[in-house]
Parts: structure tokens; C-alpha cells; sequence
């Protein structure tokens, strides 16, 4: 059996386990293993020879495993993943969403735009785009409700806020793609600065076009607030404004790398709810429980992903498909359109870290191939697993929301109000596809 | 999607979950370390200009201590990261089975690589290898970590592959009685 074969076979076996509900880390683990010892079964000939394929395969696994964990710049996962915990244990994620609410009281819409930037604010600092829609959730959807905002507005917003972690910097996703096609993940964070904020903008520019139509959906609360609760509110935010400027600033001004500034910045969010008394024993053990459990399962996939990289290299896959598109004499923006509408239907159906890890082997090279940026390429792709988590059927975000409020809000109504910034997200993508400037203007003047 | 929410909780033996809980325990105290280590060599290196010596070793060798030991808490609440969209859609007889396969897969997916680990870790530790630096730090303690969290994993595999099983039964009987 020819290696190309077995690939493809391999990789549609993985693709069924997937949609079978076996863990993503075990199906892409299995399919490597198996494939591997299958390649080096039929490396001597045309007869499988089973005993000589165990010692290569036993050392390409196990090593391959144990050497991507034993790294020190994927420590910043862990780190952005406990700071963005302790930052919401210690109350400094949710003073921004405060001082946004307070600010925009009088706004039309003003509570929805609050909670956009309290995601956005969220984002920044956790990284993660289902830990800020569950946890922004609780906190801003209540709210809403409690000022008479339709269902629809208040779900939807903050599904669609959440979507915000996988690309204001840190991200978890840029960090993974950064490490998988050896880019620099301070230039990925600062890339997703200027998509992030076009995309925060996008969905207030949405908040504010729906609550003019619709003003019932968005009424203004009569409550007063003077000036003096409005500068409080805003100062009691700013250990979040902080953080942030100390991730961005730190990176961009060559003060210290990613991971080091998640060190700081994790240091710092303990040590601000130690002596706030704002964290306590129990919050903190809870934060570090979820860190170390959260981390641990987006590092079985990477792992997993690892070894089947390192069996789509062995059996030159990658270069078929390259070749493919060669045989054809697909043109540069086809094979983009085509890499764009895969992610696109793949993001309706499966985990983002998934998708992105499954795929990169294969279209990476296209990329390259093409002389594309692939910092830029990372913000393409992040912005697309993006759209990926409100679009349905599955748009994760839109299932925690409506776990997190209940069946008062039903999956339909809350994908109906999501379509309303769909559109704008789309048009945010294309400006970001069209555009690359939009992405590489901070990369690119780093100091 | 996200943590695949199959039917079926696995408590398991009392030893195991204390086993896990302590895991858990050390991988937290791991990231703790880690920041603490990067953290300390940022405060040296703007006031003395002077880092901590091995800094790195030491904060590659604790990764593996707080990624893999954690692997079998996660796995005994199934919360690793799956698609269960599909599932959803088919009828319940389907679903104690697709959990099994997932078992099955997971548990025989892991033994190679526990048995690789285990080899690493008797090599390390018998040949007393380390890496270069200005301590010298032996090489035996991530690996022992790499081992030991993937033998629990396997373990606790193995356990669910029990479960599993026989809830397939208990599901084929509870539709007889229907």
C-alpha cells in the first residue's frame, strides 16, 4: 500500500471517529499511530512486515509526544489560561463590563454594547472564546433582562461578544498556530489587534442599527448616574486596562516575550486578588483546578495533532495535495476560495481547535505556496473558526448561552439574532481577506 | 461539542481517584511553578541583569508534569473535547456504543505511548542522563511525570472500557423491559 493511500484512508477514518463522538486527542493519536505502523509495515516491500514496523513506530510516537510537551514557549498556555481564571475570580474581567454599563446607560442599546466590550475586555485577557461567552453570560444576560431587553438582543450579543477571545490578543488558537507553523506568536498577537477591534466595532455598529429599528427590544433605563459613579466605575477597571497593556505594550515594545508577559500578568492577577481580599483560598484553588484541566485536554489534542503531522510529513500527503492543485493550474484566489468555504462548513460542525490543528498540515504548504503571509493566514483562519462558533448547526457559543440561561432561551431564537451580525462578520472577514494591512500593520512596525 | 457529554459518570475505585485528585493537585502547583519561574527570571533579569540559571530546563520539565497528570481526572469526567453533534442525532440505543468505541480507541491508542514513556524513564533513570546546564538536572524526573500520568490515563481507560461495557448491557435490558 502506497503512503499517499494509507493517509487518505487514515484521514477519513479520523474524520468518521470525529463525528462518532471519540475525543478528538484519541482519534487523531489513533489515526497517527495506526498509520505510521502501517507506512513502516509497507516501507520494505510489498509485504506488510509487522515486526519491523514497531520500533519506528514506538519511537515516533512516544518521542514526538513527550517532545512537544517539553516545551518552554507552550507554557504560555497554561499561563493566559490561569490569569484569564484568577482574573475572573478576582472580579477584574468584570469591572470593564461595570464601567462599559455605566458609561453607555443612556445609549440606545447601550447595556448590549456594554457587554460586546466587557467580551472584548474579557477576551484580552483570558483568551478563550467559550470561557468568556459562559462566563460573560452569566453575568451580562441577567442584566439585560432585568432592564426589559428582548431575549433575542441579550443572548445574541453576548454569543457573538465571546467569539472576541479567539482573536484580541493572547488567543490560545494564535498561540497553537503560531507553534504548529513556527510563526512568531508575539506578531500573531499583535496581527489580532486591529481584526479584533473591526470586529468589536462591527457588532456595536449592529447593536446600534437594531435597537433604532427596534427600540422596544433595547429600552433605556431610567436610572441616574452622575459623573462622579461614571470616573469610579472607570477607575475600579483599571487593573484590566492594565493587563491589557501590559500583554500588547510588553510585546510590542520588545519588553518581554508572549510568554513572559503571561507570567507577569499572572503574577500580577494573583497578587491584586490577594491583596483586594477580592480572591479567595477557594476561588484560587477552584481557578488553578480549571486551569490545569482546561490546559491538560487543549494539550491532548495538540499532542494527538502532533503525531499526525508528523505522519502527514512521513508519508508525503502534503505534497500530493500541493501537487494537486499544481495539476490543475488552480489559481491563487480558487485555492483560497476553496480553503476559505472548507473552513467555513467544518466550522459549522466541529471544535475549532480541532478543525485548525486537522487542517494546517494541508494548507499551510498551499499557502506558502502561494507567497502568502502566513502571519496574516493565521488571522484568516482565526477570524473564519470565529464565525464558525455562531453559525449553525452547532456555533458553540450559541450552546452555552443557552445553557447558561436555560430554556427560556430555546438554540433557535438565539442563532435568529445571531444571523444579525453574521452578516457583519462576514464583511469584517473580507476586509480582513482583501486587506491584509488590516492585519499586518502592528506585526510588521513592531519596535 | 466541547466536553463529550456521554451518559455514562465513571466514579471509579477509591485508590484511582485519589490517585487523580493528587495528579491533579501536582499539575496545579506545576503551573504555579512555571509562572513563578518565568516571572522571578523577568524581575531578575530588569533589576540585576542576571537570570535564574536553567530556567528553562526547569520550566520544560514541570509542562509535562502539569499537562499529563491531569489526563485521567479529565478523562474520568469525560470532558475531553469531542463533536457529539452527530450522536445527538441518532437514536439512544447508538449512544452507550459510541461511547465504548471511544473507550475502546482511547485505551488501546494509549498503551504504546505509556509503554514508550515507561522505556524513556528506565533509560533516563538507569543511564542517569541530564541536560546540559549549569546544574546539571537529571532528565528522569519529567519522564517519570510523562509515565506516570499516562500509566493513571491507561488505568482509568481501562476502567471506562469496563463501564461501558457493561452499561450496553444494562441499556439492551432496560429497552427489553420497555
Amino acid at each position: 500500500m502506497d503512503p499517499t493511500t494509507i493517509g487518505m484512508v487514515g484521514f477519513a477514518v479520523a474524520l468518521i471517529l470525529i463525528a462518532l463522538r471519540v475525543p478528538i486527542g484519541f482519534a487523531l493519536a489513533g489515526l497517527a499511530i495506526v498509520c505510521t505502523y502501517l507506512f513502516f509495515g509497507f516501507k520494505y516491500g510489498d509485504e506488510f512486515q509487522a515486526a519491523k514496523a514497531i520500533r519506528p513506530t514506538m519511537s515516533l510516537i512516544s518521542s514526538n509526544v513527550f517532545e512537544f510537551l517539553h516545551s518552554y514557549p507552550l507554557s504560555m498556555v497554561p499561563l493566559f489560561i490561569g490569569l484569564g481564571h484568577i482574573a475572573y475570580h478576582a472580579g477584574i474581567t468584570t469591572e470593564i463590563y461595570y464601567a462599559g454599563r455605566v458609561w453607555l446607560a443612556k445609549v440606545p442599546g447601550g447595556l448590549a454594547m456594554a457587554s460586546v466590550m466587557g467580551c472584548g475586555g474579557f477576551s484580552a485577557i483570558t483568551g478563550s472564546s467559550v470561557a468568556c461567552a459562559a462566563a460573560m453570560g452569566r453575568i451580562c444576560i441577567p442584566e439585560m433582562l432585568r432592564y426589559k431587553y428582548s431575549m433575542r438582543l441579550a443572548t445574541s450579543t453576548v454569543a457573538v461578544g465571546g467569539t472576541l477571545g479567539s482573536l484580541i490578543p493572547p488567543s490560545v488558537l494564535f498561540i497553537l498556530y503560531g507553534l504548529f507553523t513556527e510563526q512568531s506568536v508575539n506578531k500573531l498577537f499583535l496581527a489580532g489587534v486591529l481584526p479584533g477591534i473591526l470586529s468589536l466595532l462591527g457588532m456595536l455598529l449592529v447593536i446600534f442599527l437594531w435597537t433604532r429599528k427596534n427600540p422596544q427590544d433595547a429600552p433605556i433605563p431610567e436610572e441616574d448616574i452622575s459623573n462622579r459613579e461614571r470616573w469610579m466605575a472607570l477607575g475600579r477597571a483599571w487593573p484590566a486596562i492594565l493587563l491589557f497593556a501590559v500583554i500588547i505594550g510588553g510585546i510590542y515594545g520588545g519588553i518581554f516575550t508572549a510568554t513572559e508577559a503571561a507570567a507577569v500578568c499572572m503574577s500580577f492577577a494573583i497578587g491584586y486578588g490577594v491583596l483586594s481580599r477580592k480572591l479567595k483560598w477557594n476561588k484560587f484553588v477552584e481557578a488553578m483546578r480549571d486551569t490545569a484541566l482546561q490546559s491538560a485536554s487543549i494539550f491532548f489534542i495538540a499532542a494527538g495533532a502532533k503525531m499526525f503531522v508528523a505522519f502527514v510529513s512521513l508519508t508525503g500527503l502534503t505534497r500530493e495535495v500541493v501537487g494537486l492543485t499544481e495539476y490543475y493550474q488552480m489559481a491563487d484566489w480558487s485555492i483560497l476560495l476553496t480553503i476559505v468555504v472548507l473552513y467555513l462548513i467544518m466550522g459549522m460542525f466541529l471544535d475549532p481547535l480541532g478543525i485548525m490543528l486537522l487542517t494546517l498540515p494541508f494548507v499551510v504548504p498551499l499557502v506558502e505556496g502561494m507567497g502568502l503571509d502566513l502571519i496574516w493566514f493565521g488571522v484568516v483562519v482565526v477570524k473564519l473558526l470565529e464565525i464558525g462558533l455562531i453559525t449553525p448547526p452547532v456555533g458553540l457559543n450559541v450552546f452555552i448561552i443557552n445553557s447558561v440561561v436555560g430554556p427560556e432561551a430555546p438554540v433557535h431564537k438565539i442563532f435568529r439574532g445571531v444571523i444579525n451580525f453574521l452578516a457583519v462578520d462576514v464583511l469584517v472577514f473580507a476586509l480582513i481577506l482583501l486587506f491584509p494591512v488590516i492585519s499586518l500593520l502592528l506585526p510588521y512596525s513592531q519596535w | 461539542m466541547s466536553g463529550s457529554s456521554n451518559s455514562v459518570s465513571a466514579s471509579g475505585p477509591r485508590m484511582l481517584v485519589l490517585v487523580e485528585k493528587i495528579s491533579l493537585i501536582i499539575a496545579s502547583v506545576a503551573i504555579l511553578a512555571i509562572c513563578a519561574i518565568i516571572f522571578s527570571g523577568v524581575l531578575t533579569r530588569a533589576i540585576f541583569n542576571w537570570s535564574l540559571p536553567d530556567a528553562e530546563i526547569m520550566v520544560r520539565e514541570l509542562m509535562i508534569a502539569a499537562m499529563i497528570l491531569p489526563l485521567a481526572y479529565v478523562t474520568a469526567n469525560r470532558a475531553h473535547i469531542a463533536v457529539d453533534v452527530f450522536v445527538n442525532l441518532m437514536p439512544n440505543w447508538v449512544k452507550p456504543w459510541v461511547d465504548f468505541l471511544g473507550s475502546v480507541i482511547g485505551f488501546l491508542v494509549l498503551l504504546p505511548i505509556a509503554y514508550g514513556g515507561w522505556k524513556a524513564f528506565n533509560t533516563a533513570w538507569w543511564d542517569g542522563n541530564y541536560f546540559y546546564g549549569e546544574f546539571d538536572l537529571p532528565e528522569w524526573p519529567g519522564k517519570l511525570a510523562f509515565c506516570f500520568g499516562y500509566i493513571v490515563f491507561v488505568v482509568r481507560l481501562a476502567w471506562l472500557v469496563f463501564i461501558d461495557f457493561k452499561s450496553l448491557f444494562r441499556s439492551e435490558d432496560s429497552e427489553i423491559k420497555q
